[in-house]
């Protein structure tokens, strides 16, 4: 039954699109079981809709990638900023923080 | 910057206020709540400094205080939700699929040069304005795995949700961002600006 159910889900993989969107998704997250990868790898090679789509969204994770790197750095240039009212009111929260915290 | 001005806590909201306020905005979106998680990092943090062991920059350790902070307040507020697979977020299967698991229309392929700093540099721009546009339930899946590098199990741990839901997440998230970026930096002609 478990080998038959697995069949049945590398099949399907190979057949629809939908299904092998949902595999190409997953394998940027963990690895495919076989199954998976038999389906997942057919469908590649046959289908250039779907080749296309697994080459955009490498894009996108490899970007995401570079917008996470590049989150950890200052960046001056940034449009997101602390308003003054924002900034004047932590101001006032660190201050008092400072004064009851021991030196 | 010197060692002496990163190690005094008055300075802090000069030097890191705005980096630390547009990690707060990546991960919670709203302002408001981004400016408080601000503040409460800053105030834990003078408090805990005592125990600061400098074994990495003061930058990086404000950071990781407000990933914590971020996360709490993900958690707190993902109590009051619950998952529906079925539910509003699906959208983008039908858009995009026969009922036959077929796509609905031929996906063109992305003509630009990656390797193109300039257009690159649009490109990150587009990217992050469409991570802002996600549905919540998406955008902070993705945020926690990319940004906080969170492992799947994390995820569902902070988020309460199945390992199988994750995997929907996150497939309707990338569907929805590739939409966005085509539509809005291909089909839009912002790429040929």
């Amino acid at each position: 039954m478990f080998v038959i159910s697995k069949m049945k889900s590398a099949i399907s993989s190979f057949l629809s699109c939908k299904r092998y969107s949902e595999r190409a998704s997953r394998s940027f997250d963990e690895e495919l079981s076989l199954w998976d990868r038999i389906g997942f790898v057919f469908h590649h090679y046959w289908c250039f809709t779907c080749r296309t789509f697994y080459n955009q969204i490498e894009r996108i994770e490899n970007c995401l990638g570079v917008l996470a790197k590049r989150s950890k750095e200052l960046d001056p240039e940034s449009d997101e900023k602390l308003t003054q009212i924002a900034s004047a009111k932590i101001r006032t929260a660190v201050q008092s923080e400072i004064e009851k915290s021991p030196p | 910057m010197t060692i002496q001005s990163e190690s005094d806590p008055s300075k802090w909201l000069d030097l890191y206020g705005n980096f630390l306020f547009r990690n707060a905005v990546i991960r919670v979106r709203n302002k408001a709540i981004a400016e408080d998680l601000v503040q409460d990092t800053l105030v834990s943090a003078i408090q805990a400094f005592g125990n600061f062991e400098g074994r990495a920059s003061v930058k990086t350790w404000l950071l990781s205080i407000l990933k914590n902070k971020a996360i709490d307040h993900l958690r707190k507020s993902n109590r009051e939700e619950q998952f529906d697979p079925d539910g509003e977020d699906c959208d983008e299967e039908k858009r995009n699929f026969s009922r036959f698991g077929l796509w609905r229309r031929f996906l063109s392929k992305w003509q630009d040069n990656p390797e193109d700093v300039a257009l690159q540099k649009g490109f990150l721009v587009q990217l992050e304005g469409c991570m802002q546009e996600l549905p919540e339930r998406l955008r902070r899946v993705f945020v926690l795995k990319t940004f906080d590098e969170l492992s799947t199990e994390e995820v569902c741990k902070v988020l309460g949700v199945s390992a199988t839901n994750i995997w929907v997440i996150l497939h309707r998230a990338r569907l929805r961002l590739r939409e966005c970026i085509d539509k809005n930096w291909y089909q839009s002609g912002a790429l040929k600006k």
